[in-house]
């Protein structure tokens, strides 16, 4: 049974992969319902505007049919002239066609000016209108009852001598049964007096029933897959924006206007205004939005559609219905998604869980074998892919390091046995050099002190002091190439031969020189030691010496200077067997110093890898103010030291001091 | 001195004791007073409203029923033919009225200032009133609503110009039949605005800038009916302004007075249009929030003669504007 925690494999990649999907899903959710909502809202809007536009298809159809009538009707009344007792006929016969043509036409006025039809007669107008099919009335507007002279029906046309659409109306005669709404098509028409002239002899009215219209306006599906909100509304409003029809919204009657509507909100919104404007001195057809104008209970989106006599028919949408249209939409739309999401995360867990499991096995077996238990057993995995081929090297791996870890043993074993031998040696090797310096008895006029480091636990370096004859003290120094134990073997034979070739009798080149043949005799492996011998005379001071390519020692003189033991300079031993060594010679003065070192000293280095040099050396030799061989050494040791810093040392640190004190 | 006075006082008693028999003799039989506008139901006589929905004009004693005149009625006719008692109108047209010989007076004046102006289109360019010759004007039918543009064109020698009859509404300057039309800022004006005109798209001249003395609505009786009762005639007139206090402290709730009004008479009401015009006739009744007493100033009486080239002998200020005695 795998346990599942936060730090788990599985869960941590299921977190990962659904938290990359999520952005992915909101940002593709949000792209995808961003093109799905715009396109939407395209279509509505064009639903929208469609209506409207049709609407005014159907508005212009009752429009254009009143204005061909009422223009006939104009012109047939110049032509003919027609007295009171064919005028009622003739209405008569003209609404009953215009009936069956439009039925929302359903009446027709003719009015006269004063005395043009009845001489002496102020008011002489014919309105014949019908009701219903069935229903026709005529009526005679021949008294003040009905001073039809300040209609706007009458006046307007008659004083602009030009057609208008009345606004709706009343006509409040009195005996006559009519209380619906209707606007009227009103057409000034001319006639021939008595003298032959033109003249303006009234109005004919084209009168249209607004409830008529109003199914025209209602009565229309608005789409065949979108349903009309409720709370829209419909109207129509004339060229100056009054309200010309406005069937389910009461707060929109007749008097009122697209622009008092703007103004009826107690704070209005200016910019209300500006957009109906737009309407009247805009494009034909358009859409607008009203924020406060109380056309509906909300702000809204006005569509609207110009008419042919300039009228418009609006259709008053609220500016949330589209987004509440296509909220359900968006939601299914959501909750698709998201059911896919959580579909394609469990099926990610699982996954992973899936193939993780022998992952988590080898997990705890690794975990098993970094404990130390090598021989925990792997659970077999045959499977072609990476999983398996883990599984495989793991095994190869726990195989190996079994093997491993047993030769480990033996090399461990090995070397600490080496490391044993290795400590034999260096004590074999510090008990060659000598354990003590001067005073050799019968030597007290020379005083020394040494001190030998090596790198390794063996070294290369090497220092001896002996008494040759009675006078003469031996002071060798030397540095075998290489470290470690050949080093330490080649310097053990040198240490062993320059006592069996020193002799007082023999010059001090001439010993080098046997030393160098011995040791070039059997030097198969090619190493060499730089090499100085010298010998002093205790009784003179006198100082002859012979070098072998090693660094030269230097002389400092009680007054300071510093000279360096450097003349007829030669090879290391063990390169060449006939180099012809010489020698050199120097006379010592009380309380001088001979300081020898290898280059152990000059080429120690620090953690910079900054060189301590031979300058440093002069410098310390020259400002020394030391009395004595012993402290002469701790001065330049503490120097070295002060300088490397605890750098690892590099190579064999050997110095000796020497002064002469008769 | 003494005995004049004894004899006042003799008057006094004697006038007291014959309204008291009067009041008992005619008590059943109280006038009603038929108060007539000089326009359509409108916030224009919302203080009279207000009065009479208050019950201002009972409480004060006086039983005052209110109606409308038309567009074309003369109202000082149908006051002289006593089809009313007391009318709302303008002084100009009452004045000319009186020096036709007729007698009417004046009751109660209830705006201080005017709101006539003429509206033009901007795109005219009509920058002054001398500007309008040659174009046509429209003026309402009534001689009593002509009268103060008359005076004022008569005041520019203005004489080239076509006067077109307006009714009830600004079709005709829509249509542009007329080029300047007559109107009054609480109506006219806002029927403009709300027909899509913006106030920089047109011209407009006040007539308080010409005649800056002349009022508007007043109220007028005929000499008769103020000599047989000059008490109800005040009271009408307190009543009056007390009525306009009252609508001025509440506006929406004269506001509701006045749309009930206008659907009573069939008459459409039109909220933010009749929110305008009340705002306006707070403007022109109490400007700078100051009441009147309801009297015309002897400035307007004068301004208002001199408008009309009236002989200040013809027509006395006491005669046009008289007032109980022993009152100021």
């Amino acid at each position: 049974m795998m346990k599942f925690s936060c730090n788990s494999l599985p869960v941590r990649l299921s977190l990962v992969l659904c938290s990359a999907l999520l952005v992915l899903f909101i940002i593709g959710v949000s792209w995808l319902g961003y093109i799905q909502f715009s396109n939407l809202t395209r279509y509505l809007n064009d639903q929208a505007m469609t209506y409207s536009e049709s609407v005014a298809f159907d508005m212009n159809d009752v429009f254009v049919q009143g204005e061909q009538i009422g223009q006939l009707l104009a012109t047939s009344m110049e032509i003919t002239s027609h007295g009171i007792d064919d005028l009622p006929e003739y209405i008569h016969g003209i609404v009953t066609t215009m009936q069956r043509t439009c039925p929302a036409l359903i009446g027709i006025c003719i009015a006269y000016q004063n005395g043009i039809l009845v001489k002496e007669e102020k008011y002489n107008a014919y309105w014949g209108f019908v009701k219903d099919s069935n229903w026709y009335r005529m009526v005679h507007l021949n008294t003040e009852l009905y001073d039809y002279f300040y209609q706007d029906w009458y006046i307007l046309p008659l004083t602009l001598q030009k057609p208008i659409w009345t606004l709706p109306y009343r006509p409040d005669i009195p005996g006559v049964p009519w209380d619906d709404l209707m606007f009227s098509y009103s057409i000034p028409f001319y006639q021939k007096d008595e003298n032959n002239e033109r003249q303006l002899a009234g109005v004919i009215a084209i009168n249209v029933q607004v409830d008529a219209l109003v199914k025209y306006l209602c009565e229309r599906p608005f789409s065949d897959d979108v349903q009309l909100t409720k709370s829209s509304r419909i109207f129509l409003m004339n060229q100056f924006g009054h309200i010309v029809i406005s069937p389910d919204n009461k707060s929109m009657e007749m008097n009122k206007s697209i622009f008092s509507l703007c103004d009826e909100p107690l704070k209005p919104d200016p910019r209300d205004r500006e957009m109906a404007r737009s309407i009247i001195h805009g494009e034909p057809t358009g859409k607008i939005a009203l924020r406060k104008a109380p056309l509906l209970d909300t702000p809204c989106d006005l569509f609207y559609t110009t008419c042919s006599n300039r009228w418009i028919v609006g259709i008053a949408i609220p500016s949330h219905w589209i987004r509440g249209t296509l909220m359900p939409f968006f939601y299914e739309f959501l909750a698709g998604w998201f059911f896919l999401l959580c579909l394609i995360v469990f099926i990610i867990f699982m996954v992973c869980r899936r193939f993780s499991k022998p992952l988590v096995t080898l997990a705890g077996v690794t975990e098993e074998i970094g404990k130390g238990n090598f021989l925990v057993s792997i659970p077999p995995i045959k499977t072609d892919d990476e999983v398996g081929r883990l599984a495989v090297s793991m095994h190869k791996m726990q195989e190996e390091l079994v093997d491993y870890v047993e030769q480990l043993k033996k090399t461990v074993a090995i070397k600490e046995r080496a490391e044993a031998e290795l400590q034999v040696a260096k004590r074999i090797q510090q008990s060659i050099l000598p354990q003590k310096l001067p005073p050799f008895p019968g030597f007290e006029v020379i005083s020394g002190s040494a001190v030998l480091i090596a790198a390794k636990g063996v070294g290369g370096d090497l220092y001896d002091t002996f008494v040759v004859d009675d006078d003469r003290l031996a002071i060798i120094i030397g540095d075998v190439s290489g470290k470690g134990v050949p080093a330490a073997l080649f310097m053990a034979v040198t240490e062993s031969l320059q006592r069996c070739v020193a002799s007082s009798t023999v010059p001090v080149e001439r010993i080098v020189q046997q030393l160098n043949e011995l040791l070039c005799a059997n030097n198969s492996s090619g190493m060499f030691v730089t090499y100085w011998f010298g010998l002093l005379d205790q009784r003179t001071g006198h100082l002859v010496y012979t070098n072998a390519g090693h660094n030269p020692p230097y002389l400092r003189r009680t007054d300071g200077r510093l000279e360096e033991l450097n003349k007829q300079l030669g090879i290391p031993l063990g390169i060449s067997d006939d180099y012809p060594y010489k020698s050199g010679e120097t006379q010592l003065f009380p309380k001088d110093m001979i300081v020898l070192y290898t280059d152990g000293i000059t080429e120690a280095f620090n953690v910079d890898k900054d060189i301590y040099g031979d300058s440093r050396l002069i410098h310390v030799l020259k400002n020394s103010r030391t009395k004595n061989a012993e402290d002469q050494l701790q001065e330049i040791e503490d120097s070295v030291f002060s300088f490397v810093a605890g750098a690892e040392q590099s190579d064999d640190f050997t110095l000796l001091v020497f002064q002469y004190s008769p | 001195m003494r005995k004049k006075l004894h004899g006042g006082r003799v008057v006094a008693i004697t006038t007291f004791l014959i309204l008291i028999f009067s009041s008992f003799v005619s008590g059943e039989e109280s006038k009603t007073w038929r108060l007539r506008m000089i326009w359509l139901p409108q916030a224009e006589f919302a203080g009279i409203y207000v009065a009479l929905v208050d019950g201002l004009y009972e409480k004060a004693g006086v039983h005052v029923v209110v109606d409308h005149a038309q567009p074309d009625e003369e109202l000082f006719d149908s006051l002289k033919k006593k089809k009313v008692d007391v009318i709302v109108d303008w002084p100009l047209a009452a004045l000319e009225h009186i020096a036709h010989g007729e007698k009417i007076v004046n009751i109660g004046q209830i705006t201080q200032r005017s709101a006539l102006m003429l509206i033009a289109r901007k795109n005219l360019n009509i920058q002054s009133p001398k500007d309008m010759n040659g174009y046509r004007i429209g003026l309402w039918p009534a001689i009593s609503l002509k009268s103060p543009y008359l005076a004022f064109f008569k005041h520019y020698n203005i004489t080239d110009y076509t006067v077109l009859p307006i009714l009830t509404n600004v079709d005709l300057f829509l249509y542009q039949g007329i080029d300047i039309t007559a109107g009054v800022y609480y109506d006219e004006f806002y029927r403009l605005r709300a027909s899509g005109f913006n106030e920089d798209e047109l011209s407009y001249f006040y007539l308080n800038d010409t005649f800056p003395e002349l009022v508007d609505d007043g109220l007028y009786c005929n000499e008769e009916t103020w000599l047989d009762d000059p008490v109800a005639c005040q009271k009408i007139r307190d009543a009056t302004m007390e009525g306009w206090r009252r609508a001025f402290e509440n506006k929406e709730r004269t506001l509701n007075i006045v749309e009930r009004l206008c659907k009573k008479h069939g008459k459409p009401f039109n909220l933010p249009h009749q929110r305008w015009m009340l705002n306006v006739m707070e403007k022109i009744i109490a400007p700078d929030g100051r009441f009147s007493d309801g009297l015309m100033r002897k400035e307007t009486f004068k301004q208002c003669m001199s408008i009309l080239d009236l002989d200040e002998n013809t027509i006395r200020y006491e005669q046009f504007i008289p007032q109980i005695k022993g009152k100021k």
